[in-house]
């Protein structure tokens, strides 16, 4: 397929997070393929593979962001090896799905009643009642797109 | 790859320059086998006859094959000015040469390769201008001159498979490596039988044969009948003696399956130390035999010290060698996809590794 675009993101709750993100900020379905790469470990094997996939316009890649470092070094090499050069430090440009955390001794429902402490702008876009289940284990801090279009460059972010 | 595999390769990398569609390719890096993948038209069977004319060093006759195979023809005159349809040498080259500085050039990058000119007169010896006076007339290219590595030849440009032009000197030249072209069907060449028989490369093609006619497959043999047969050039035919049969069955019978799996395993055994290409491997098999077939090609090649190039569309195919690639040891299976790109072509290299994520995860790669 000509001009595609996909994100690899490392599981189930990250596919629901962007596509939910994505059509409360858009209000329409993502315009690029979400796969579910079933865990980090499988989303760095396959990501060389997928830069040198035919008619690839752009890779974006969503992982949790542990150890930052280590693996934007990881996501880096990886890259490398299809000569793909990502710069040393990320380019994060999206930060953070905030959820409301039950105070102590406040049980979820409880929760869900409460009002939501409202963080920032991205945040207002998502219904945590919606989101609750998905991100209560993980928050996604780092959206990174590598671009093989030359022209295009490695920094543009993420929408 | 390891480097007692690249050390024994005749190709471990492969450079194109001026061929046919091709205007300048490089594959870095080529396998014991390498599987290439592409579009239609992107250049992958031409890709196949570069190494058969490499191997064969640019040996006339090859030219012909190659040109023939293509229907690629000139209307010449010979001399007595009777006019004939020649195999044209002006089709191998990149745009038909209409650049005149167009060359050809065969060989690992870096390497000893194979390079063909289209020659003018005051580019010949005496004794080459004794040679071709008498040569075709009409042919865009008049005259072409061969060279591997300090050695070179003319030949005219029709390359006309009858006497006088046929009768080329004899070459001093290294020898050719062999080279098995593998097309669909049972191999019409079957010559080669009288040393398979009764050896373990018999049993091999009963093996290769039980991939799809499973433990039914007592024995094969190849029978020549009385005269040639209507249809056929040659009067050999290949017949099989199942479990439980009474008498013997064409292999014809069995489909395109039982031929493919017959023509490899026939071609492994013919072309030990040398090359092997073949296109479209899928051809006729199901895709519950690609990884048998891939692992009986893989390891005879790797037994056999032959280099196999092959060329394929399908997925099954791709996921049969990434699983029989990784399983083999040293085996050294690489993917190649040819993408077109303006202008020219260019090479996208699989490793093992990345082909087993691909299988594994269903990522294309064609």
């Amino acid at each position: 397929m000509a001009n595609e675009r996909i994100l690899l993101v490392e599981g189930e709750d990250d596919e629901h997070v962007v596509r939910h993100l994505y059509r409360k900020a858009c209000d329409i379905e993502p315009n690029f393929r979400i796969v579910n790469q079933r865990g980090y470990e499988k989303l760095l094997e396959a990501l060389g593979v997928y830069l040198k996939k035919s008619g690839l316009q752009t890779l974006g890649v969503v992982v949790d962001a542990d150890d930052r470092e280590a693996r934007w070094q990881e996501l880096a090499a990886s890259a490398k090896k299809c000569a793909v050069s990502l710069p040393d430090v990320p380019d994060v440009v999206a930060v953070r799905c905030g959820v409301a955390r039950p105070a102590a001794g406040q049980d979820d429902s409880a929760r869900t009643r409460s009002p939501r402490p409202r963080s920032s702008t991205r945040d207002r876009l998502v219904n945590p009642a919606r989101l609750r289940a998905s991100v209560r284990r993980r928050r996604t801090d780092a959206h990174v797109r590598a671009s093989r279009d030359p022209q295009a460059g490695l920094k543009r972010p993420i929408t | 790859m390891d480097t007692e595999t690249s050390a024994t390769l005749h190709l471990p990398s492969l450079e194109i320059t001026g061929f046919r569609g091709l205007d300048r390719l490089t594959i870095p890096r080529l396998g014991r086998v390498t599987l290439l993948a592409g579009r239609n038209a992107v250049g992958k069977t031409t890709v196949l006859d570069a190494v058969r004319l490499f191997a064969a060093r640019g040996l006339p006759r090859v030219l012909a094959d190659l040109l023939m195979e293509r229907d690629e023809f000139a209307a010449c005159l010979v001399e007595d000015r009777s006019p004939v349809v020649a195999p044209d040498a002006a089709a191998l080259f990149h745009r038909r040469g209409e650049d005149r500085e167009t060359r050809i050039a065969i060989g690992p990058a870096g390497g000893e390769g194979l390079a063909l000119e289209a020659s003018q007169p005051d580019d010949w010896t005496d004794e080459e201008r004794k040679r071709l006076v008498r040569s075709p007339l009409g042919a865009d290219v008049a005259a072409l001159r061969i060279k591997y590595d300090r050695w070179s030849e003319v030949v005219p440009g029709a390359l006309l498979k009858a006497k006088p032009f046929w009768n080329y000197p004899q070459r001093d030249w290294p020898p050719a490596l062999w080279c098995e072209s593998l097309g669909p069907g049972v191999p019409e060449n079957l010559a080669h039988w009288g040393r398979i028989a009764l050896t373990d490369d018999e049993d091999f093609l009963v093996q290769s044969l039980r991939l799809v006619l499973d433990e039914r497959v007592d024995r094969l043999a190849v029978v020549d009948d009385s005269g040639p047969r209507p249809g056929s050039r040659s009067n050999r035919r290949v017949i099989v003696k199942l479990s439980g049969h009474p008498g013997p069955v064409p292999l014809k019978r069995f489909g395109d399956g039982a031929a493919r799996l017959f023509g490899a395993a026939l071609a492994l055994t013919r072309s030990r130390g040398g090359l092997l290409v073949i296109d479209e491997a899928e051809n006729g098999l199901h895709y519950t035999v690609h990884e048998a077939f891939w692992r009986l090609v893989l390891k005879a090649a790797r037994e056999g010290g032959i280099q196999v190039l092959a060329t394929t569309h399908s997925w099954d195919c791709i996921v049969g060698f990434a699983r029989a690639a990784t399983d083999c040891k040293r085996a050294d299976g690489v993917l190649v996809r040819l993408e077109a790109e303006d202008p020219g072509c260019r090479p996208v290299v699989y490793s093992e590794d990345e082909l087993r994520v691909a299988a594994e995860q269903r990522i294309e790669v064609r």
